[in-house]
């Protein structure tokens, strides 16, 4: 489905990425871990198009996407959430979701876009609020707005970048739910999250970066239970509930 | 119920305006209202890249003047037919919007103002450097009008220009176009993100835009007869647009219209005080800025509310 190989990305000196490879099946759940500056948002800044890769080739399908821009990227079917978020703050909660209606894969019209967009709100659990400006929203009610409208896109691909993360653990278990639903409905994710309760549960497979570089990529249980991974990230021996 | 409100005012208003010249004795204000709705027609012009899409451009003299240029052209030197000539002149600008957009549209905030002011400023000192390009140079050029040309005529092109622009700037707030410029003005690369074509889309409005500021700059030759490089091209007419934006209420649909009137009317009282109605503008606009970013349309609507929560107070107190 997705898939990268041997991408690099120098900022003047300092490698973020190097040499990093990855595939991700149809339908599958894989995590992105690793320390802070590990370079887990630059991967998905790679992947979207917002920043070029220094090497290295990313096919979507089989077709080359390195290059194309950000909109482009989208409308082949990725889209992608922000670890800080970043809702159409001005624009009420519906509109932030027609907005992705309108321009993503299916270029609805604006009247088709609103009636569509309650029922992703309603997905999300945000059906009460969509008049509200967004930018009035609470933190978890902004990233499942950035999740709505990324969904609004019709994606194949979705990269989460640190969705639970400031949640609390009823929030977290909501979130979790959530994306185990989208997964049900054939979407394929690539999750970068700190909270291991979360991702343990629910990834098919993680990956780990420090450093810029993949130290192991397992199902959770490998990951969990790697010494690497122990000394780069986890710290001790993560437990598995 | 509140949009047939809004109909009804359109439309009465609208009466109001086309009946004006018939009354008698009204040759003055005849004669003064092309310039009401000239600043009326370009600030609601400038709303569409700088309100709705919130690209802040300090250079739309380049549009004005390339529109009176090139209407200058055709209708004074060539002697083609004014309604042909202002069309035209509405192309040119669209043309030059596009080559100024493209490379400057991809500069973001600051950079976008500060790129387009230089522009018009390259324009300016062009235009006064080049007399076979721009005829008449440094001085410009005196155009006679046709003999059938009356002030009336003028009134009704810049009614006329200021129902268009109006529309315009309805149909994009309206359309998904206008959407998508609201999301960039938010979060360019959020939008970017979501599959819009931010630069397409910016370019779109500048277009838009500059239709409206190009035709306007062209009409205005018809009761101004005069054009030449600081008229058009100077700084003032860029700032003019955008001020009377700013008093109005930025990225709303009837911002510019109070903006603008209101902005040549305070022009008209200040008159006997040349340059310091500039400076008084300043001052008004400063603290628009501090404590009212919407203008005169945030101002009413802090008023309704005030005006709603004491009547609401009033009936659950009776």
């Amino acid at each position: 489905m997705l898939e990268g190989t041997n991408i690099s990305k120098f900022f003047g000196g300092l490698a973020a990425l190097k040499n990093v490879s990855f595939s991700l099946n149809m339908g599958e759940i894989v995590g992105l871990i690793g320390p802070n500056g590990a370079g887990k948002t630059t991967l998905f800044n790679v992947i979207t198009g917002f920043i070029p890769p220094s090497s290295g080739i990313i096919r979507f399908k089989g077709r080359k996407i390195n290059g194309l821009k950000p909109h482009k990227i989208c409308k082949l079917g990725i889209a992608r959430t922000y670890q800080i978020v970043k809702p159409f703050s001005n624009l009420t909660v519906l509109e932030n979701v027609v907005v992705g209606m309108v321009s993503g894969r299916r270029k609805l019209s604006l009247s088709k876009a609103r009636s569509e967009a309650l029922e992703i709100l309603k997905l999300v659990g945000l059906e009460n609020k969509e008049s509200i400006q967004a930018k009035n929203l609470t933190l978890m009610d902004k990233k499942m707005l950035e999740l709505a409208r990324a969904l609004a896109t019709e994606p194949e691909v979705l990269l989460l970048d640190e969705v639970c993360a400031g949640l609390n653990p009823a929030e977290i278990q909501r979130a979790v739910q959530l994306i185990k639903n989208l997964r049900e409905h054939g979407l394929t994710i690539f999750w970068i999250e700190h909270i291991m309760r979360a991702i343990m549960a629910v990834a098919d497979r993680i990956i780990v970066l420090h450093h810029g570089e993949k130290i192991a990529e397992g199902t959770p249980r490998e990951i969990a239970n790697d010494s690497k991974v122990i000394d780069a990230y986890l710290g001790e021996k993560y437990l598995l509930g | 119920m509140k949009s047939i409100y809004r109909v009804l005012i359109a439309m009465i208003s609208l009466i109001i305006m086309v009946s004006i010249p018939k009354i008698p004795g009204a040759d003055g204000i005849v004669r003064y209202l092309p310039w009401v709705l000239l600043i009326i027609t370009l600030s609601s012009g400038w709303n569409i890249i700088g309100g709705y899409a919130g690209q802040f451009s300090l250079g739309h003299s380049v549009f004005y003047g390339v529109g009176a240029y090139i209407f200058v052209l055709f209708f004074h030197s060539f002697k083609i037919y004014w309604a042909l000539s202002l069309f035209i002149a509405g192309v040119f600008s669209v043309i030059t919007s596009i080559i100024v957009g493209i490379p400057t549209l991809r500069l973001r905030g600051g950079y976008f103002a500060v790129g387009t002011l230089t522009l018009s400023e390259v324009m300016r000192v062009w235009a006064n450097n080049d007399p076979e390009v721009f005829k008449g140079g440094v001085t410009g050029v005196a155009v006679i009008l046709p003999e059938y040309w009356s002030p009336i005529y003028s009134y009704y092109l810049m009614l006329s220009l200021t129902i268009i622009s109006i529309a315009i700037s309805y149909f994009v707030k309206n359309s998904s176009l206008g959407l998508k410029l609201r999301a960039i003005k938010d979060d360019e690369d959020a939008a970017e993100g979501l599959g819009i074509n931010v630069l397409r889309c910016k370019v779109a409005a500048l277009m838009l835009s500059s239709f409206i500021v190009g035709l306007a700059g062209a009409a205005q030759i018809t009761f101004t007869a005069y054009v030449s490089p600081d008229s058009v091209f100077g700084v003032k007419r860029s700032l003019e647009m955008v001020l009377a934006c700013l008093l109005g209420g930025l990225g709303t649909l009837h911002g510019p219209i109070i903006g603008g009137a209101l902005f040549e009317i305070l022009k008209r009282i200040l008159w006997g005080l040349p340059h310091l109605h500039l400076l008084i503008y300043g001052g008004i606009i400063a603290v628009l800025i501090v404590f009212e970013p919407r203008g005169v349309v945030g101002i009413a609507d802090r008023i309704r509310h005030i005006l709603k929560s004491i009547i609401f107070k009033v009936s659950s107190n009776a």
